[in-house]
């Protein structure tokens, strides 16, 4: 049984490692599109993080968090999107393979169907924004944090992926809900960008339990700026319970699901 | 006041919706060809198809926001006399916002990708624009640059007369955005002759 459970990881392993090269080849036969969107998202994070100099040269403290908390906050931020958008490409686009009966074509393979749906595409725009974040880590962040970095990373990614599956998975339950989804989403990512503590009370509170916003990028600011082992347990757990529960509620939706019996190529 | 400007800012600038992907992807795919042998500019259509749903959307959100806006602040004090004139300075701006949108629409042709474009003009309007926060705000050498920019009249100057309105402040602000949607336009009209050219050459 156990040789089962490692093969059967095993065997998921390759499919995500074979879904990001395939997916990064075709991104590479369109180099002048793909180094163009780079760029413009790389300037695109730039010029937020430009607004929020802006903003710091006036208001240099926001409830004691600097410029320099901000700018740890968008390592995260960025890095997080940037990296589930790489592996987890269609994290935004749940709803529109359910409503649009695309899970069909996953359903019919002998693979996890959420993380093969996940993993099948990859968004391009996603690599400016890790190239970004990346960029920032090395200068903001000393190299004996690393490992903390990394951990806080790896939650970062997962939790963004988990947002995007709860709120895609609406689509089993409303239908068409494109629009709901990426605004719910969008609003989850917007939360995660700014400095938790313009928040308090139970809206804090909120933001760090049952909707964790505040674990995506918050969070790992105060872990790297005071490390405090219960905030490090906190964000393990309540990162991996969330995944847990978007995972629930996907395939709980999938028992709801029908096919659309739409004709697409998948190539 | 805050937040009362951030209600006019918002209804302005998401009434729209996203003018250059859609110009972006008529230009790409070459379905611009299926307008150019009917009997009218393909801009102004686009102004013209667009305006009614943008007029819908921005009185939608500034309802609604402006519905919330009150819960949380109360109301705006504002002279009943002053808002024809206010919404004068917003239909402007909504036409200098969208003008701006078309010229980089038009320009996916050299450029090829639409999105990016987007991205980028969005950030813009946010910062330079003054969606996100008043330009008032930011430092002085930063404020006197988006004030020679267009971006600010889009957004900035409209919301300014709504939360303090003063004539002379009316008549500048409009008179300017007159200029900006002149100039902004001719740039669209112009990149869209060369497009005309390309898709001829190219058999279309």
């Amino acid at each position: 049984m156990e040789d089962n459970i490692f093969s059967q990881i095993k065997s998921h392993a390759s499919l995500i490692k074979a879904y990001f090269f395939i997916n990064g080849k075709t991104v590479l036969e369109y180099k002048k599109a793909f180094i163009l969107q780079t760029i413009t998202m790389f300037l695109n994070d730039l010029i937020w993080i430009f607004f929020w100099w802006l903003f710091f040269t006036r208001f240099p403290l926001i409830n004691e968090w600097t410029y320099y908390d901000l700018l740890l906050l968008w390592v995260f931020g960025t890095t997080g999107f940037g990296l589930s958008g790489l592996i987890f490409g269609n994290k935004s686009q749940i709803s529109e393979l359910i409503s649009e009966g695309k899970l069909d074509y996953y359903l019919t393979l002998p693979k996890n169907v959420l993380l093969h749906a996940l993993t099948s595409r990859m968004n391009w725009f996603a690599f400016g924004d890790l190239l970004f974040g990346l960029t920032l880590a090395v200068i903001l962040i000393p190299i004996e944090k690393l490992p903390l970095t990394l951990l806080c990373i790896i939650s970062s990614t997962l939790l963004f992926v988990a947002f995007g599956v709860i709120a895609g998975s609406l689509a089993f339950y409303l239908g068409k809900s494109e629009r709901i989804s990426k605004n719910i989403y969008n609003i989850a990512v917007g939360f995660a960008i700014y400095p938790p503590n313009v928040y308090d009370g139970i809206t804090k509170i909120i933001l760090f339990t049952i909707i964790p916003v505040g674990l995506i990028a918050g969070m790992p600011v105060e872990l790297l700026k005071n490390f405090n082992l219960t905030n490090l347990i906190w964000l393990i757990v309540i990162s991996t319970l969330f995944v847990i529960i978007s995972i629930i509620i996907f395939y709980k939706g999938l028992k709801k699901y029908e096919s659309g019996n739409q004709i697409y190529v998948n190539a | 006041m805050m937040i009362w400007y951030l209600v006019l800012t918002e209804s302005i600038v998401t009434s729209q919706g996203k003018i250059i992907i859609e110009i972006g992807k008529e230009v790409i795919n070459g379905d611009i060809a299926n307008y150019l042998n009917k009997p009218y500019h393909y801009l102004f259509y686009k102004y013209s198809s667009t305006i009614g749903s943008t007029i819908a959307n921005f009185s939608l959100t500034l309802l609604i926001t402006g519905l919330v806006a009150t819960l949380l602040v109360g109301p705006i004090t504002i002279n009943p006399l002053n808002i024809p004139l206010i919404l004068i300075s917003c239909l402007l701006g909504i036409t200098l916002h969208f003008s701006m949108m078309a010229t980089l629409g038009i320009f996916t042709l050299w450029i090829e990708d639409s999105r990016s474009l987007d991205f980028l003009y969005q950030k813009l309007i946010f910062v330079a624009g003054g969606m996100l926060a008043p330009l008032d705000i930011f430092p002085t050498w930063f404020a006197n640059i988006t004030l020679i920019l267009p971006f600010s009249y889009a957004v900035y100057a409209p919301a300014m007369l709504f939360v303090n309105f003063n004539i002379e402040r009316f008549v500048e602000t409009i008179l300017i955005q007159i200029f900006w949607i002149i100039i902004t336009s001719s740039i669209a009209l112009i990149l869209f002759k060369f497009l005309l050219r390309r898709v001829s050459i190219n058999g279309g």
